[in-house]
């Protein structure tokens, strides 16, 4: 809004000003105001952040003191372990948790103009009202200049390299979106302001010997699996380490599967065997067991190398009802205990060989299966079904 | 009715000047701020906090001179989570802030007096709790994040007994063992009760104690028909007397194996009947019996 | 993966039988020699079972019925030499007229070849020319009982006359080897099984089967009565004689027949499980008796998850194991890398593994590990692929 109203008042100026600065006082009043404002704000905001900073610095000598520490030895990290301690929240969200920051870094930023001794703006693209966006125009047209430039005197010649004398390579990413470009300009601009600069590079990038530019095109550009990103649903990939008594190494990591919990162990160097809960793999009379239990080491070629150590665990009966009872094993069946264990077993493969990585990424294997059952509801036989009605 | 003035009564003497005139700015909150900035401002970051906060409540922001914030809000890089004043949710949240670490000190400081220390033979030596505190008693307690004081996990007593303490004779041990079944652990020597039937942790315990008592002492009566009891209803099987072997001395004779071999069977035998059956032990088993049969000869 | 020069070493080779004196044997009185009997070949080799020879012991029957669909399959009985058959071979050379029965119990996880290793060994007794009592499960008497007759020898005993005539058949099929030796060998006494019928002293033993077989309801006396005979003969040292008894905890299991007032019979109540128990009995000499313990006798069928114990002990139960002691536990256990190798490579060789994934090394591992290098379920995906 404040900007608006600079810009509204400063274009005013602007066509106002070359006529009647030399006799009269008033446009120059006029400027003065607009400016007047933007000042008076930015002193208001340096006092409200000086306030909030002396408060923070209190606050955390009175949190030093309450925490019996010394204030040198509080830092954001001990700020956030004490804040944790007095004010248990249990909210899952993160950011709707209490928070103890310090001002500069939480609070809005104020965006500042530079502005010369006299009241002017720095830098002439300020009255196009999108100096940033019309900046990058004006530097794209300079590079197509200077690669057209560039071929017209190295084409045919020796003494380039001759893969700069090609179109950039641009495979594998695309151009950032309007949203990303205004974050990243800070700015904002129309969608056909947008369009022209997408429209300039995309020219700039089709010129024989715009390789030599490269590195500024690739800045506007991100990959295209930019979205999915290489991180992994549900569990790390876990370390490796290694076995003081027996020197091998070993990798191992706790995940799911419907409502059964495995831990996992996986040894290097061993001869294929299989543990889980005190079973052998011939113990799995299902053919979809075996195949399930194996698949991370036929997909990694690593049949016969790798020994799994697996225990399981039921979910729900973690916490028995009746103490005098024996809690109720009821650890997944012939696909959820194996696929829970395939999970387990395909992360450490990934860690102890980690060429396997990617083929077991694509088949599917690192991914947590994150599906439970369903909460059978009240007045309802089960989640969804329905008692049957009848007329009476 | 109250005690204070009525309204109607508190006018009149306005009116007629025998009350003082009192103006209070309701509305605008600074100049209230004015009359009296919060408490928070004018602590003294050196005082001690436990006497400022000295029990458990609610979170209220003009004491705490801490700059908390909290709330989930869209578009953070724009919007700081809301300040403490006026906060609701630091409000519903639990706080801790009469637990700082100085003021449990402070607390354990004061409630030393009570206490016994812990005997340092003990501390030295842990393996010792094992025959002078033979009997141990574990139990939880539950705090909720609520009002809530009672939890009914809370009643369940666990008491774990080292039965050698006891000192029961053999007949006697066997016999506990019948009677107290499953929650008799004969490897590590330890009886497990859990009492949950009691509403209150004290009736379970005292039943707990109640059933050790009436276990030990059924367990040293000898009752006129034991003396009847067979060789099948031993709790263990034994090789002496067994029919395996009086038909393995036959064997031996005509196999002229040594006595000794017999011996470490019958051992190993006692062992396979009378423990858990694994894989192993059998294999273990194969190659005793491939010796006293004296079939190691025809293997060659 | 073995080179190609050496897969002819694992095809199917025929083993040579050395038939013994036959007919003139039982007249030598001697100890009998160790060497006297015709060598297993060595371990991890395949052999083969002759094709009338198979008919001869009923193997359609007796094995497992994968492998006997295969068989029917393949045109041919070819087996692997395992340790557990090399053992039992080791087992029946010791057997000897001055020492009483040995008694072996084959044990093992699921599918790791106890039935195929008690057949191995009736093939070798027959190779032998030892007598074979074979009883294709032990649980057929008891739980597959179709009709019941009270016995008229001992009251209270219930005889079972189809399951009685189907083994003396069996016998009388499995024997034929033997037979002009049986009709050689009289009954001790005078057998009086009905009013009208009777065997009467120093009559072949043969009769008397052939006796059972004519009168279903005198097949389960005529049954301990050929046993009561084979025993004499046998400790005489008349002949040798291996009683092979497939699933033989059952013998102390539980029972599906039910007496007059709807209860249970016990098993020792049934007739034929009290004569093989009797066979079992270690007071004759010359004999060798080999007993599988298998689970199907404890374990639930419809319980697709539980893993239940295969050890002797638990199968028998105290009253059988007790039966039983003295007795010698062999293992059977998984193949081994190289036991899976011979039969993948004869596998291949029989176009049996078709597919071309199948034949490429990757497959042969995939195969082996994912049949958890069990012979049932290396059989079984073998047989799809």
């Amino acid at each position: 809004m404040l900007r608006v109203t600079i810009a509204r008042s400063i274009r005013a100026m602007s066509s106002a000003a070359p006529a009647s600065a030399p006799d009269s006082d008033a446009s120059v009043r006029k400027i003065g105001r607009a400016l007047e404002t933007y000042l008076k704000h930015s002193q208001q905001h340096v006092a409200m952040m000086e306030k909030h900073r002396a408060e923070f610095e209190t606050g955390k000598r009175h949190l030093a003191k309450m925490m019996g520490l010394e204030v040198h030895e509080l830092d954001q990290e001990a700020i956030d372990r004490a804040i944790q301690y007095l004010f248990p929240s249990g909210l899952t969200d993160p950011h709707a948790r209490p928070v103890m920051r310090p001002p500069d870094e939480i609070l809005p930023k104020f965006q500042r103009f530079t502005f010369d001794e006299e009241g002017r703006p720095e830098g002439s693209r300020f009255f196009t009202l999108s100096p940033k966006i019309y900046g990058l125009m004006s530097e794209i047209g300079v590079k197509t200049q200077s690669v057209m430039k560039f071929y017209d005197e190295h084409v045919g010649s020796r003494s380039v390299n001759r893969k700069d004398l090609e179109p950039a390579n641009l495979s594998g990413s695309q151009w950032i979106t309007a949203d990303k470009m205004k974050k990243k300009l800070s700015e904002k601009f129309s969608p056909e302001l947008y369009a022209q600069i997408i429209i300039a590079f995309e020219h700039l990038a089709s010129l024989p010997g715009s390789a030599i530019e490269q590195n500024f095109l690739m800045e506007f550009r991100e990959p295209m699996t930019a979205s999915t990103g290489s991180k992994l649903f549900g569990p790390a990939i876990p370390e490796v380490q290694i076995c003081a008594e027996t020197n091998r190494r070993f990798a191992e990591v706790t995940t799911h599967c419907k409502d059964t919990r495995a831990v996992v162990k996986v040894t290097d160097a061993g001869k294929g065997k299989f543990n889980v809960d005190g079973l052998e793999l011939h113990d799995f009379r299902h053919l979809q067991s075996r195949e399930i239990l194996l698949a991370p080491m036929i997909i990694s070629k690593t049949l016969g190398r790798f020994d799994v150590f697996a225990t399981t665990s039921s979910i729900s009966a973690s916490l028995p009802e009746a103490p005098n009872r024996e809690p109720i094993q009821r650890s997944g069946g012939m696909s959820a205990l194996p696929r829970a264990v395939r999970h387990g077993a395909a992360l450490c493969i990934a860690a102890l060989h980690p060429e396997a990585t990617e083929p077991l990424r694509l088949a599917g294997l690192l991914t947590l299966d994150p599906r439970k059952k369903e909460r059978s509801k009240v007045n309802q036989p089960g989640a969804r079904a329905k008692w049957i009605w009848k007329r009476r | 009715m109250p005690k204070r003035k009525l309204r109607g009564q508190t006018q009149l003497e306005q009116a007629t000047g025998r009350a003082e005139m009192k103006t209070r700015s309701r509305t605008d909150l600074m100049d209230r701020l004015a009359q009296r900035p919060p408490r928070s401002e004018e602590m003294d970051a050196d005082q001690k906090w436990s006497d400022v906060w000295p029990a458990a409540r609610t979170f209220a922001a003009s004491v705490v001179p801490l700059p908390v914030r909290m709330g989930s809000r869209p578009n953070t890089e724009k919007r700081a989570p809301f300040k403490k004043e006026g906060n609701l949710e630091l409000v519903k949240i639990p706080n801790f802030l009469h637990l700082t670490p100085a003021a449990i000190q402070q607390h354990c400081e004061a409630i030393k007096k009570f206490c016994t220390p812990f005997p340092p033979e003990l501390l030295n030596t842990p393996e010792l709790a094992k025959t002078e505190l033979p009997i141990s008693v574990d139990y939880n307690t539950y705090v909720h994040q609520g009002t809530n004081i009672r939890d009914i996990r809370s009643r369940v007593v666990t008491m774990k007994v080292q039965v050698a303490a006891l000192k029961f004779s053999e007949h006697a041990l066997e016999k506990f063992a019948r009677l107290a079944a499953n929650r008799y652990d004969e490897t590590t020597g330890i009886l497990t009760i859990i009492t949950d039937r009691c509403h209150t942790r004290k009736q379970n315990i005292d039943y707990a104690y109640y059933l050790l008592t009436v276990l030990y002492h059924e367990a040293l009566k000898v009752e006129s028909w034991e003396k009847l009891s067979a060789r099948a209803d031993a709790l263990k099987v034994d090789f002496d007397g067994s029919t395996t072997k009086s038909r393995l001395v036959e064997i031996i004779e005509k196999t002229h194996v040594d006595e000794k071999s017999m011996e470490s069977f019958g051992k190993m035998w006692n062992e396979y009947r009378n423990t858990e059956e694994t894989p192993e032990k059998t294999r273990e088993y194969a190659r005793r019996a491939k010796e006293i049969l004296g079939l190691r000869k025809a293997e060659v | 993966m073995k080179p190609c020069a050496e897969l002819a070493s694992h095809v199917a080779r025929r083993v040579a039988v050395r038939r013994l004196g036959g007919v003139h044997r039982h007249f030598c009185t001697e100890a009998k020699a160790e060497s006297s009997l015709s060598l297993l070949p060595d371990a991890g080799t395949l052999y083969e079972m002759e094709m009338p020879v198979a008919k001869q012991l009923n193997m359609r029957t007796h094995l497992p019925s994968s492998l006997s669909k295969q068989m029917g399959t393949l045109g041919e009985v070819v087996t692997l030499v395992r340790e557990p058959i090399v053992e039992v071979a080791s087992c029946m050379r010791a057997v000897n007229k001055t020492f009483p029965t040995l008694r072996l119990v084959l044990w093992g996880p699921f599918g790791t070849g106890k039935t195929v290793t008690l057949n191995q060994a009736v093939h070798h007794a027959y190779n032998n020319n030892w007598a074979i009592i074979n009883l294709r499960s032990a649980m057929e008497l008891t739980r597959r009982v179709k009709e019941i007759e009270m016995s008229s020898f001992v009251s209270g005993r219930i005889n079972d006359p189809s399951n009685a005539v189907a083994f003396l058949q069996n016998f009388k099929q499995q024997n034929q080897h033997i037979w002009k030796l049986l009709g050689e060998l009289l009954t001790e006494r005078d057998y009086e099984w009905s009013k009208s019928e009777k065997t009467l002293k120093d009559k072949p033993i043969t009769e008397i089967i052939e006796m059972g077989i004519s009168a279903p309801f005198l097949a389960s006396d005529c049954v301990g009565a050929l046993f009561r005979e084979l025993r004499r003969h046998a400790t005489a040292d008349k002949l040798e004689v291996l009683v092979a008894i497939d699933d033989a905890n059952s013998l102390w299991g539980k029972t599906l027949v039910k007496r007059a007032d709807r209860t249970y019979a016990p098993p020792s109540d049934l007739t034929l499980v009290v004569h093989f128990r009797r066979m079992i009995q270690n007071d004759w000499m010359n004999g060798c008796v080999l007993m599988v313990a298998d689970k199907k006798e404890v374990a639930d069928a419809r319980d697709e998850l539980g893993v239940s114990r295969y050890t002797p002990l638990e199968l028998f139960g105290e009253e059988g194991f007790e039966f039983i002691e003295p007795f010698l536990p062999i293992e059977t256990t998984n193949y081994t890398e190289s036991e899976s190798n011979a039969i993948y490579n004869y596998y291949v060789k029989k176009n049996w593994l078709a597919t071309e994934a199948a034949r490429t090394e990757e497959g042969r591992k995939q195969l082996m590990h994912l049949s958890a290098f069990n012979p049932f379920y290396y059989e079984r995906l073998c047989a799809f692929n």
